[in-house]
């Protein structure tokens, strides 16, 4: 992205960001709360749409399309506190991410014959990926009914659906106990491998997005203050003097 | 003296109709989530068609001219036509039929078009609610449609040739109960599928649905189209079954009798939407069969009266102790299910 400017009324949330992920790369975005990463990154996923500036995802522009669209280029975003279906059992949540479904279509959903082998398929897969998370028996649970950590789980799990080049991943361990905080991220890596896919992150546990990122950009009132690796991060004395206060 | 037949014929009918209105409803708002507060416009749109039809289109279908289709030559004509024409009176019926599913649906999309463009989907309840009551006063004030605020009269119903009246109606009501059949395995099937997992998910979470790709307009709209459809569909059984059509018919209270049988049966389930319009025709009848029998005793109460009392009672009991209706929500089944217990 180049430039990107979006304001709320008197004050300037994001100034004139310029930044690039690489692909395939697990990149973290770091900042003090109300630095702008989460309007960033609604800027990015089409539900915020910037005041000026270009986003570009896989060489195309992508500022200004709705988030349907960007989520149909596979560019993903998770939010910072679960967006579940809570009406909906576990497996209905992970089926809805798939793209191009026959069955969504009215008038194709009464004429079972048009469908089933799909659904078939990405049953399946919704199956391994349950699995993968160690919810699989609980498929017809509803999503309400799950604690809160296999709901950031269920979240992130679900995301991959949707078959993502790019996951905007927006503190996908808040809340979670630290043990869980960094299975998360081993199978955000496992996930990366397996799948091709880039990784950018919102992170405040710094301990965990640290061990595992491999570039680092840090946000403060609206601006990128600095960018780099892990190790560079920490030795900047910019960083530590406004973000991490020592 | 009450006729047993005749009361099961009226029972059969209006019960066929409160389905597909109810099913419709519950569509739009127990899966879609789309407060449809207009419900009624598209049910009279039904009937106008009907009456457009029975007054206009069925002399030619017969091959004869379209003399003062408003007036009593025209009523006379219609009712000739029906009596003595089946095969011209059932094409004009079916012709009936497709039409009003098509101007329901049209109409449908047209009405929700800006407000689905609107976040907050109450706006939408109340523009449909506006635009529902903006429909009936301009049909009621513009005669050359359905004759104003005198109605049409000689709609009749589409198997009055039978020449036996009895037999006529319960053919008749046969033909509704059919047709709401078909329309409750159509909402089944479209529920339990993909398409009805979309639209839960539309309803509990749009923004959520709509950054996991989903083009949320276009799905509300999609359910207001199939919704509308349905409900002009009722709309053109039940301008054949009453054989009159008169905008004053189509007032916003109808709308709402739509919503206590959803709410009543128990939103998004297709068998609570068959329930509530068990129960609100039950109501419905019963009181209207004895403000008829208590009317000619002359008691001091207005009968016609009390199913308003009794729909309001119901309706807070209903609330107080079993919020999800009698027959609450359940999960939409696809044969994902199927593949997961393997």
């Amino acid at each position: 992205m180049t430039d990107v400017v979006k304001s709320f009324e008197n004050l300037r949330a994001v100034d004139k960001v310029s930044l690039t992920v690489k692909r395939g790369s697990l990149t973290g975005l770091i900042g003090p709360n109300g630095s702008g990463k989460s309007t960033l990154f609604n800027i990015v996923s089409g539900i915020e749409r910037a005041d000026s500036g270009r986003v570009f995802f896989s060489g195309e522009r992508i500022d200004g399309l709705p988030p349907h669209r960007v989520f149909r280029r596979g560019l993903v975003k998770s939010s910072q506190d679960p967006k579940l279906f809570l009406g909906m059992t576990v497996l209905d949540n992970v089926m809805i991410p798939p793209k191009n479904q026959l069955g969504e279509k009215p008038y194709n959903a009464p004429i079972r014959s048009i469908w089933l082998s799909q659904e078939i398929e990405l049953a399946k897969k919704a199956g391994r990926l349950l699995n993968g998370l160690a919810m699989r028996d609980l498929f017809k649970q509803s999503a309400s009914e799950i604690s809160g950590g296999q709901m950031k789980l269920l979240e992130v799990g679900r995301t991959l659906m949707g078959e993502p080049k790019m996951l905007l991943l927006d503190e996908p361990t808040a809340g979670v106990a630290p043990i869980l905080a960094r299975e998360i991220f081993e199978q955000m890596l496992r996930m990366r491998e397996e799948l091709d896919i880039t990784l950018f992150i919102i992170e405040h546990r710094l301990e965990v997005l640290f061990e595992y990122a491999d570039y680092i950009y840090v946000m403060h009132r609206g601006r990128i203050l600095a960018e780099g690796t892990p190790g560079e991060i920490l030795e900047n004395a910019t960083v530590a003097e406004v973000y991490l206060g020592s | 003296m009450i006729n047993i037949t005749s009361l099961l014929i009226t029972f059969a009918s209006f019960f066929g109709i409160y389905t597909i209105l109810s099913i419709s409803l519950n569509l739009e708002y127990g899966y879609g989530g789309q407060p449809n507060f207009g419900k009624v416009a598209f049910f009279a749109m039904g009937a106008f068609v009907a009456g457009i039809v029975a007054s206009r289109i069925l002399p030619l279908i017969a091959g004869m001219p379209v003399t003062d289709p408003l007036g009593p030559r025209g009523v006379e004509m219609r009712i000739a036509i029906s009596s003595t024409r089946p095969i011209e009176t059932v094409v004009a019926f079916t012709l009936t039929l497709i039409l009003a599913t098509v101007v329901g649906a049209f109409f449908g999309y047209i009405f929700s078009y800006p407000a689905l463009r609107i976040r907050e989907e109450w706006f939408l309840a109340m523009v449909l609610l506006v635009s529902g009551e903006i429909v009936r006063i301009i049909v009621r004030s513009y005669p050359p449609m359905v004759g104003g605020y005198q109605g049409l009269a000689g709609v009749s119903n589409p198997f009055r040739w039978v020449n036996d009246a009895t037999k006529a109606s319960t053919i008749y009501a046969g033909l509704i109960l059919t047709i709401a059949l078909a329309v409750y395995f159509l909402a089944e099937r479209l529920v339990n599928s993909p398409f009805g997992r979309l639209l839960k998910s539309v309803r509990d979470d749009p923004a959520a649905s709509m950054s996991l790709g989903k083009d949320i307009q276009l799905v509300r709209a999609q359910v207001l189209i199939i919704g509308s459809a349905l409900a002009a569909l009722a709309g053109a059984l039940y301008a054949h079954y009453i054989g009159f059509v008169t905008p004053d018919d189509f007032v916003p209270i109808r709308t709402f009798d739509v919503w206590v049988m959803v709410v009543l049966g128990g939103m998004a389930n297709n068998k609570g939407a068959v329930a509530g319009a068990a129960v609100m025709t039950t109501i419905d009848r019963a009181t209207a069969m004895l403000a008829v029998e208590l009317g000619t005793s002359s008691t001091f109460i207005e009968f016609n009266y009390v199913r308003y009392v009794l729909v309001g009672i119901l309706m807070i009991v209903m609330l107080m102790f079993r919020q999800r209706g009698l027959l609450p929500e359940k999960p939409v089944k696809t044969p994902a299910y199927e593949v997961m217990k393997d």
